[in-house]
C-alpha cells in the first residue's frame, strides 16, 4: 500500500517537475528573445561570415601594397578579316580575353594567370580616349594558384584601334625573407630625404600651413620635447590654447644641436643640424597664433619602413597585454597581503572558542577609540621627530642604528625563555618596553620611508633603462610613510586591547561576582555609547545630517542603554563569544565586497585616482582580498584539528598555535588559491579596461566600438594566449608545490 | 599528586560525558583508564589539562586548582603536562624536529612566536629526545614520511621535551599493531620508571593494562565504575565495565 502511494507521489512529482520545467524554459526563451528567423536570414548570415572571417584575421603584420595592372588588347566591334592581338604568355602575369574581338554588349571571357593567390582583381575597360579614364566591369577573386576566369560585358565604345581590358590588383610589397624598404614622403617635399641630416647640414621644408595662417608659430619638437619656437617675424607668443604653455628647451638631439634658421612667410623653413644627425621622430608643429591651437604637424624627414613589419596594432597589443599581466600581478600580491591576516578571522574553527567576559569586552571596545586616537598621535609625533632630521646621511645612520639598538635592548630585557609568572613590576617594565619599541618602530618606518624616497629619486635618472627601479624604491618609501598612521593606529589599538584584557582578568580574579556586576554596567554603557557614536560618525559622514541630535546624542543614549541591557542579561559564567561576532562581521564584509564586480569597483577607483591601470589594480586588489580571504578561511576550517589540539596542549598561546599548528597545514592550499587567483585576475584585468581601469580591455573596447574587428581580434588572441599560458603555468606550479 | 573531585562534563548538545568522577593519583604512578569507546576516557584526560572545559568539579594538581587557573597560569600548568594522542597529532607537513620543538612552545616567550625560532638549548633538547626514541637520524624528514610507530615515537619525544611531571596518553597504541604497541608502551613505562613521570594512559587491551599499569580506573557512560589495581579486575568487575555480554580477549 505504502509502496503504491510512493509510486503515485513520485509520478505526481515527475509530472509537476515537468510542468515547472516547461514553464521555466518557456519564460527563458521569451525573456532572452530567442529568434530563429534572425539566425536563418541571409543578411545576418553574411554578417556572421564577415565578422568571423575578420576575427580569424587578427591585424598583426602590416604589408605595404602596390597596385599592379595587367592589360590585354581587344577590338570592338569585330572588324572584317579580324586581326587577332597577340598575347605574351611568357610573362609571369598575363591576361587573355576570348574572343579578342566582340560587339558592344557582347559577353567575353577574361582569364588571368599568375596573380597573387586569393586576392581581389578588378577588371576594367579602357576605351580609346584622350583622357585617363576606365570603366569598371566586374571584380573577381583569384584561386589558390593565382588564376581567375570570369565573364564581362563589353561596353558600347566602338573604335577601329585596339582598346584595352585591364586587370588591377594590389600586390604586397616584400616578404618576411626579403623585407623591402618603403618610403613615405612624410614632409611632403616630393624628395626622398634620408632619416639622417644630409652632408650639407641644412634642409629646406615647405610648411604649407604657415602660408594660410598669418603669423603662425612653429614649434620644433624632438620626441616629446619642444626644442625651439619661431614665427615669420620673430617672437611667438600665443594667448591661449596648448601653445601658451610651450616651454623652450635646449635644441639638441642626442648631443647634436638642431635649429630652425629661417622661416619665410610662404612657409619655407630652413633647418640645420650637423651632418649625419638622426632626425627620425623630429617634428614641426604649427600653431595658430590667435587661438594657440595646433594647426598642423609636419615630419622633418621622410619615413622609411620595412614591409612587411609588425603592425602598430600588434605592438600596442603587446604593450597593453604586458600592462595587463602586471596589473594582475600587483593586484594579486596586494590582495593576498590583505587577505592573509583577515582569513583567520573568518575561520569558524579558530574563532569559535574565543570567549571573553563582559568586563573584558567592554574594556576592549573602549580601547578602540582610545587606541586609534593615541595611534594617530604617535604617528604624528614620530613624523614630527623624524622630520627634524634634515640630512640623508643622518637618516641612513638612524635606519641602521635604530633596529640594532632595539634588538640589543630587547635581547637584554626580554628572555627567550618564558619562565615563572612575572611580578607586577616586571609586567610594568615589559609594558614600557613594548610601548617604547612601538615608538622606535614608528620613527624608523618614517625615517626609512623618507630615505628610500630620496635615494630612489636620486638614482632614478642615473639608472638608464632601469630607472623604473629607482621609481619603485621611491614608491616603496612613500607607501611606508603613508601607511605609518594606519600601522600605528592598528598597533596601538591592539596594544590597548591587550592592556584592557589584562585589567579585565585582574578585576575578574580579585572581585566578587556582585562587584563585577556593578562594574560591568557602567563599563558596558560606556562601551555601547562609544561604539554607537562611532557608527553615528560614519552615518553622518555619508549623509551629512549636520545636526548632532541624530548622529551623536541619540546613538549615545541608545548605545549606552543597549550596553547596559546586554551586560545585565549575561551571566558571569556565560561570557560573550567575541570570536563568533568577529567571524560574522568578517564574513559579511567579505561577502559584500565579493558580490561587487571589480568592473563596478573600478568606477569608484577611477574617480579617485584617475583612468588607467592603477585604478584597475586597486579595484582588483580589493576584490581579490575579499575572495581570497573567504577561500583561505574555508581552507583553515577544513584543516586537521589533531595537531592544533596537540600544540595547544603544550601550553602554546593562541598566536603560537596558529603559527605552529595551523600555518604549516594551510601553506599548500594558500599557494594554490593565490595562483588560481592570479589566473582569474589576468582574465578580469582584460575586461577591467572597459570601465577605464587600464590594461588591454580599453584597446579591445575601442576597436570593437569602431568596428575594427580585425584589430580587436589581435587583442582577443593576446588574451587567449596569456590566459592559456597562465593556466598552464599555474597548474604546473601547483603540481610542484602542493 | 593529582586530585580529581566530582568532575562532570556536559557537552553543548546535552551529552553527559563525565558524571561526578572523583579519584586520586600519587606522583610517579602509572594509571590506566579503561572503558568502552565513548565511555568518557578521552574527555577525562582532556579535562585534566583543560583542552576541554569541565562543566563542574575541580582538578587539583600539586595543590593548584587547574579548573580555575587564568589563561596565563593554565599555560604554565599545561607545559608541565605532556600529551600523547591516538592519532599522533603531528603536523604532517612539518619536519620531525619542528614537531618535537613544538613541545617547547609553552616555555618560549610568546613575543618571539612570529620569528619562528627556538634557542640552541631547545634544539639540543630535541636531539636528545629524538635520540632517546631512536629517530635522531630522521630529524629532517617530514612527519608524514614516517611510519605509524615512528610517528608515535615523535609524539612521545614532543611530550618529553616539555620536561613534564605528568603525561596524558590518550589511547597511544590503539592505531598501531600489537608488536609496535608494546614498543610504545615500553617507552611510556621507561618514562614512568626512569624519570618518575606520572602517566595517565587510556587503554583498550587488558593485557597491556595488566602488564604496565600500577593503578586502574574504569569508566562506563561517564561514571567511575572501578578503581583499584589490574589484579583486582575479576570477571564480575569486567562485566560491570564492559557490559554483560562482553567476553575477554587477549
Amino acid at each position: 500500500m505504502a509502496d503504491k502511494n510512493r509510486k503515485k507521489r513520485r509520478r505526481r512529482a515527475i509530472i509537476l517537475g515537468g510542468l515547472i520545467a516547461f514553464l521555466l524554459y518557456g519564460l527563458a526563451v521569451q525573456k532572452t528573445d530567442v529568434d530563429l528567423a534572425e539566425i536563418q536570414s541571409t543578411q545576418r548570415r553574411e554578417s556572421l561570415v564577415r565578422i568571423m572571417r575578420a576575427l580569424a584575421h587578427p591585424t598583426l603584420i602590416r604589408y605595404d601594397s602596390e597596385e599592379l595592372t595587367i592589360s590585354a588588347d581587344m577590338l570592338v566591334p569585330c572588324p572584317d578579316g579580324a586581326e587577332v592581338p597577340a598575347v605574351d604568355t611568357t610573362q609571369a602575369t598575363y591576361l587573355i580575353v576570348t574572343p579578342s574581338c566582340a560587339d558592344p554588349g557582347a559577353t567575353v571571357t577574361v582569364e588571368g594567370h599568375g596573380f597573387t593567390p586569393n586576392f581581389d582583381v578588378t577588371v576594367e575597360f579602357r576605351p580609346e580616349s584622350d583622357f585617363d579614364i576606365t570603366r569598371r566591369m566586374d571584380s573577381f577573386t583569384t584561386d589558390d594558384s593565382g588564376n581567375f576566369t570570369g565573364s564581362v560585358t563589353i561596353p558600347n565604345r566602338e573604335s577601329e584601334n585596339f582598346q584595352q581590358v585591364e586587370a588591377t590588383t594590389s600586390v604586397r610589397v616584400g616578404s618576411w625573407l626579403h623585407r623591402v624598404v618603403v618610403w613615405t614622403d612624410a614632409n611632403n617635399n616630393g624628395v626622398r630625404d634620408e632619416e639622417e641630416m644630409g652632408p650639407s647640414g641644412t634642409l629646406t621644408l615647405e610648411i604649407p600651413d604657415v602660408a594660410t595662417i598669418p603669423g603662425a608659430g612653429l614649434a620644433l619638437v624632438v620626441g616629446d620635447k619642444v626644442v625651439q619656437t619661431v614665427t615669420t617675424d620673430g617672437d611667438f607668443t600665443a594667448i591661449g590654447g596648448p601653445a601658451a604653455g610651450l616651454q623652450m628647451n635646449a635644441g639638441v638631439i642626442g648631443d647634436a644641436p638642431i635649429t630652425i634658421d629661417s622661416l619665410s612667410p610662404e612657409g619655407a623653413a630652413q633647418i640645420s643640424a650637423p651632418a649625419g644627425t638622426d632626425l627620425s621622430g623630429a617634428e614641426i608643429l604649427v600653431y595658430n597664433p590667435v587661438t594657440g591651437d595646433r594647426a598642423g604637424i609636419q615630419a622633418i624627414t621622410d619615413t622609411f619602413e620595412l614591409s612587411p613589419r609588425l603592425d602598430k596594432n600588434a605592438t600596442d597589443t603587446l604593450d597593453k597585454i604586458i600592462e595587463t599581466v602586471f596589473m594582475a600581478f600587483l593586484a594579486t600580491t596586494l590582495g593576498t597581503f590583505i587577505a592573509l591576516p583577515l582569513s583567520f578571522m573568518a575561520a569558524r574553527n579558530l574563532m569559535r572558542d574565543i570567549r571573553t567576559t563582559v568586563t573584558n569586552l567592554a574594556l576592549n571596545l573602549l580601547a578602540i577609540p582610545v587606541g586609534g586616537f593615541v595611534g594617530l598621535w604617535v604617528s604624528r609625533w614620530a613624523r614630527g621627530l623624524a622630520g627634524l632630521v634634515g640630512s640623508d646621511w643622518l637618516n641612513l645612520l638612524l635606519v641602521i642604528a635604530l633596529p640594532i639598538a632595539l634588538i640589543a635592548t630587547l635581547r637584554a630585557v626580554l628572555s627567550e625563555e618564558d619562565t615563572e609568572a612575572p611580578t607586577s613590576s616586571e609586567r610594568a617594565i615589559q609594558m614600557a618596553i613594548t610601548i617604547a619599541s612601538g615608538f622606535v618602530v614608528a620613527i624608523w618606518t618614517y625615517v626609512a620611508g623618507t630615505l628610500l624616497q630620496h635615494v630612489g629619486r636620486a638614482i632614478q635618472p642615473n639608472l638608464g633603462v632601469f630607472g623604473f627601479l629607482g621609481n619603485f624604491i621611491a614608491i616603496v618609501g612613500e607607501v611606508a610613510r603613508l601607511l605609518l598612521p594606519v600601522i600605528a593606529i592598528l598597533g596601538t589599538v591592539g596594544l590597548m586591547m591587550n592592556f584592557g584584557s589584562k585589567i579585565g582578568f585582574a578585576l575578574n580574579d580579585r572581585m566578587s561576582a556582585q562587584a563585577i556586576r556593578s562594574v560591568n554596567l557602567p563599563l558596558a554603557a560606556a562601551a555601547g555609547a562609544v561604539i554607537a557614536v562611532m557608527l553615528g560618525f560614519i552615518v553622518d559622514w555619508f549623509y551629512q545630517f549636520g545636526s548632532p541630535l541624530p548622529t551623536f546624542w541619540i546613538p549615545l543614549i541608545v548605545g549606552a542603554l543597549i550596553g547596559v541591557y546586554l551586560a545585565a542579561r549575561r551571566k558571569r559564567s556565560q561570557g560573550v563569544s567575541v570570536g563568533m561576532i568577529v567571524y560574522y562581521m568578517a564574513r559579511t564584509l567579505f561577502n559584500t565586497l565579493r558580490s561587487i564586480e571589480p568592473l563596478v569597483m573600478v568606477i569608484v577607483f577611477v574617480v579617485w585616482v584617475g583612468f588607467g591601470p592603477f585604478a584597475g589594480s586597486l579595484a582588483l586588489s580589493l576584490h581579490t582580498a575579499a575572495s581570497l580571504a573567504k577561500l583561505y578561511s574555508e581552507q583553515v576550517e577544513s584543516i586537521a584539528t589533531g595537531p592544533i589540539e596537540a600544540v595547544r596542549a603544550t601550553g602554546a598561546t593562541r598566536m603560537q598555535t596558529i603559527i605552529y599548528g595551523v600555518v604549516p597545514q594551510i601553506v599548500p592550499p594558500y599557494l594554490s588559491f593565490t595562483m588560481y587567483r592570479w589566473d582569474i585576475n589576468v582574465r578580469m584585468s582584460t575586461i577591467i579596461g572597459f570601465a577605464g581601469g587600464g590594461g588591454i580591455g580599453f584597446l579591445l573596447q575601442q576597436n570593437i566600438n569602431l568596428l575594427h574587428y580585425r584589430d580587436a581580434a589581435a587583442q582577443m588572441l593576446a588574451i587567449a594566449i596569456v590566459v592559456a599560458t597562465m593556466d598552464w603555468v599555474s597548474a604546473r606550479l601547483r603540481e610542484r608545490l602542493v | 599528586m593529582l586530585k580529581v573531585e566530582h568532575l562532570t562534563k556536559i557537552y553543548d548538545g546535552g551529552t553527559l560525558a563525565l558524571d561526578d568522577v572523583s579519584f586520586e593519583v600519587e606522583d610517579g604512578r602509572f594509571l590506566a583508564v579503561i572503558g568502552l569507546s565513548g565511555s568518557g576516557k578521552s574527555t577525562l584526560l582532556r579535562c585534566i589539562n583543560r583542552l576541554i572545559e569541565p562543566t563542574e568539579g575541580r582538578i587539583i594538581w600539586n595543590g593548584v586548582d587547574v579548573t580555575s587557573a587564568s589563561q596565563e597560569d593554565l599555560r604554565r600548568i599545561r607545559r608541565r603536562i605532556g600529551m600523547v594522542f591516538q592519532h599522533f597529532n603531528l603536523v604532517n607537513r612539518s619536519k620531525v624536529t619542528t614537531n618535537v620543538l613544538a613541545g617547547r612552545l609553552g616555555y618560549t616567550n610568546p613575543a618571539f612566536a612570529l620569528l619562528n625560532r627556538f634557542s640552541a638549548e631547545d634544539h639540543q633538547r630535541a636531539r636528545t629526545q629524538l635520540d632517546r626514541v631512536g629517530l635522531v637520524d630522521r630529524d629532517h624528514h617530514r612527519a608524514d614520511a614516517l611510519s605509524g610507530g615512528q610517528q608515535q615515537r615523535v609524539g612521545i619525544a614532543r611530550a618529553m621535551i616539555q620536561e613534564p611531571e605528568m603525561i596524558l596518553a590518550d589511547e597511544p597504541v590503539a592505531s598501531l599493531d600489537p608488536v609496535l604497541a608494546h614498543s610504545i608502551m615500553q617507552y611510556l613505562e621507561q618514562i614512568n620508571q626512569h624519570d618518575g613521570v606520572t602517566v595517565l594512559c587510556s587503554l583498550h587491551f587488558l593485557d597491556l593494562v595488566e602488564r604496565y599499569s600500577q593503578q586502574v580506573i574504569a569508566l562506563n557512560e561517564g561514571k567511575l565504575v572501578f578503581q583499584g589495581t589490574a589484579s583486582e579486575l575479576d570477571d564480575e568487575k569486567f562485566r560491570d565495565i564492559y557490559g554483560q555480554e562482553a567476553e575477554r580477549v587477549g
